[in-house]
């Protein structure tokens, strides 16, 4: 089955704007995804006809909006194929939910003299949070080096990970060079050595069918607005009997069972860590989102998403002076391509291509290290979506040919 | 249609005006790339959005400096705005330095039109398409403002300085209750010097403008640094305070200073705008 991209962009009211006088080519996708109009109408229709707080509330409106957002969470949860809804606790994004972890797991069950493991892709809210913890607790954070086409091994995993490891934290998909990691060789690889496995899963689970019960992943976090849902909506998957043992990350109303002045006593999972009141109206229209991909067909979308993606590096690959970085072979890689252009800074890169109407992301994508590592400041990163076209890629194509003879690239200064 | 021809064609206008020539050639000028050592000054800055690093190392003699290099990495607009300063503070005094620094920056970041940058930093004019794109401003003041913090370590005894950009959330171009250096401009530009009747922003005589957030409380701190015409004008603490209420009067202005310095001293050939010295009678 072919998915028809330009009939799901007639979807997304974004793109009847211009940018530049020019259509816009949206490829910044690995930051943040547009949103159809169905769930930019469950927002409004979420505050026009349901607004009220959830918990406790035994009025209409109170019962319709625990409604749409308990909804939402088994939306989530049937998305990634987690066995029940309560293995899913809503957090703000996927930093959110990875510091859960640090802070409701880690800080918990973690000693002195321990280890985190994370991988060289890592972006910074897969390796700031450990950093804290390790600051904290004398846990000793590690990584698993990546070879030189960004990949991660599962034999590099294994020579890393010692008996020390209490957790393995690693992304499913490098949001900086596109590298898809082999997520179940490494789970296995944390649950040999007797250590926990935590999934990243921002880049990935909008993109390609997700398993956390194929994996057996002990946790995996991922955002809404990475895949078509508003901004403020992100989600921790936790195992039940993990989630049981931690201890809450922030406390106050909603997340308790009885509250004494002294003491308090912890509320079920998954709304223990839920506390306070939450981003109602972006957690019942994340629902709207989920629907909107399961009418596509993920499979279909990746199709199609692989498909541009090829265009993408053939385009830069014909090119004199340009570096692709990640896997030679497309098999192992997501949607996204992060290039440079000899002589030419990202940033200059970025801003022709804005000319054309074309959005890319350039800079270090929250990942020093890495760029440090592949011996750059940064790079320019193109990345797609279901609504991306043919004609992005001709007008992706455009701007690199406006940047090469902008800047003469390759002639003598 | 035509809208949209025109927005595009406004569009590679102004990118052919953002990367100017000169900016280019200055990009990939080599001549003082590189680190002095020893050195007498030695200031890092960087810009942790976007990654841009700069290294400026002095050696001074006699008062004045008397090599610059720079190193670090970043786009063509910070790497030429920051070897067209480091050619303009070769053989010049750190009193030179400061005040170049200033007027770069009234330039940037407060619309002083280009007749009032200094002669040795005249061809730093062709950054004057940078405005018109507010993220990219900070690119073309990276070296400059690593170079003020370099010079206020200097002044502190110090010979290693480092400097980091603050994030767009704290800068007032980018906040909604915090004032911009335009509502600054616009504020100021229509008084008139009492004596000679010409805007004071024409003449020149604004050197520069910091915006802070108040210590005292919510809103904004604004302080203008500027000249008079000459240091006895019989004016002077009449535009002060018209300066001064004007200022106060923008929405979200707590407090406000109003600096006077004679450094550089105020020269309407080299820093009045065009249309000033047509009023004043220089040609």
């Amino acid at each position: 089955m072919t998915f028809d991209a330009r009939r799901a962009r007639a979807d997304f009211p974004i793109f009847n704007r211009r940018v530049n006088g020019k259509p816009l080519s949206y490829l910044d996708n690995a930051a943040t995804t547009q949103k159809p109009g169905t769930v930019i109408k469950a927002l409004t229709a979420y505050y026009e006809r349901h607004n009220a707080n959830i918990h406790r509330g035994v009025h209409t409106l109170a019962e319709e909006a625990e409604r749409l957002v308990e909804e939402s969470r088994a939306k989530a949860a049937r998305f990634i194929n987690a066995a029940k809804p309560e293995n899913m606790v809503f957090t703000r994004n996927t930093t959110e939910a990875i510091n859960l972890v640090a802070h409701g797991w880690a800080r918990k069950h973690m000693k002195a003299g321990t280890e985190v493991l994370v991988t060289e892709l890592e972006h910074h809210s897969n390796l700031v949070p450990w950093q804290l913890l390790a600051r904290d607790r004398g846990v000793r954070l590690r990584q698993v080096p990546v070879d030189a086409q960004g990949r991660v091994t599962v034999e590099a995993a294994r020579r890393t990970i010692t008996p020390k490891t209490r957790l393995f934290a690693f992304s499913a998909m490098s949001n900086a060079l596109g590298t898809l990691t082999p997520v179940k060789e490494l789970v296995d690889v944390a649950h040999q050595n007797g250590s926990l496995a935590l999934v990243d899963g921002a880049q990935r689970v909008p993109h390609l069918k997700t398993d956390v019960q194929a994996w057996g992943c002990d946790f995996l976090a991922f955002s809404g607005h990475k895949m078509l849902g508003p901004t403020g909506v992100g989600f921790l998957y936790g195992k039940p009997e993990v989630l049981e043992t931690m201890d809450p990350f922030l406390g106050g109303g909603g997340m308790i069972n009885e509250v004494w002045f002294e003491r308090s006593t912890w509320g079920p999972v998954p709304q223990r860590f839920e506390a306070g009141t939450p981003a109602i109206a972006d957690c019942a229209a994340f629902g709207a989102a989920v629907d909107y991909l399961e009418a596509c067909g993920l499979e279909a979308v990746h199709a199609h998403e692989m498909a541009l993606t090829a265009k993408l590096l053939e385009i830069l690959r014909a090119e004199e002076g340009v570096t692709v970085y990640g896997p030679t072979d497309i098999a192992e890689r997501g949607g996204v391509v992060s290039f440079n252009i000899a002589g030419v800074h990202p940033h200059d890169v970025g801003q022709l291509f804005d000319s054309e109407g074309v959005a890319v992301r350039v800079g270090h994508h929250c990942c020093q290290p890495l760029m440090r590592k592949l011996q750059t400041g940064g790079t320019a990163r193109a990345s797609v979506y279901l609504y991306n076209t043919e004609d992005d890629i001709e007008a992706f194509a455009r701007g690199l040919k406006k940047v090469i003879s902008f800047f003469k690239v390759g002639a003598k200064a | 249609m035509s809208a949209e021809l025109d927005a595009e064609k406004a569009s590679d206008a102004e990118l052919q005006e953002l990367y100017h020539d000169v900016l280019v050639d200055y990009y990939k000028d080599t001549a003082r790339q590189g680190r002095l050592d020893p050195h007498d000054v030695r200031a890092h800055g960087v810009n942790p959005v976007c990654g841009d690093e700069v290294e400026l190392t002095l050696r001074l003699k006699d008062g004045k400096v008397d090599a610059v290099r720079y190193g670090g990495q970043g786009c063509v607009i910070s790497r030429a705005s920051t070897a067209m300063m480091t050619e303009a503070l070769e053989g010049g005094t750190l009193a030179d330095a400061r005040a170049m620094a200033l007027a770069f920056k009234a330039f940037m970041t407060a619309g002083a039109p280009p007749e009032s940058l200094p002669e040795k930093l005249s061809e730093s004019a062709a950054l004057a398409g940078v405005r018109k794109f507010p993220l990219r401003v900070k690119c073309a003041m990276l070296g400059w403002n690593t170079l003020l913090r370099g010079l206020d370590d200097l002044s502190k005894g110090g010979h290693d300085a480092e400097y980091q950009d603050t994030p767009i959330c704290q800068t007032g171009a980018q906040r909604k209750d915090m004032v911009t250096f335009k509502q600054i401009g616009d504020a100021v530009g229509p008084i008139k010097d009492p004596e000679i009747h010409v805007s004071v922003a024409e003449l020149g005589l604004i050197y520069g403008a910091e915006i802070k957030p108040s210590d005292a409380g919510p809103g904004t701190r604004v302080k203008l640094i500027m000249s008079l015409t000459s240091p006895a004008c019989p004016y002077g603490p009449m535009l002060l305070a018209s300066v001064h209420g004007a200022l106060a009067k923008i929405p979200g202005v707590r407090d406000v200073d109003v600096d006077l310095s004679f450094v550089p001293t105020w020269d309407p050939r080299t820093m009045a705008s065009e249309e000033a010295k047509d009023q004043l009678g220089i040609f």
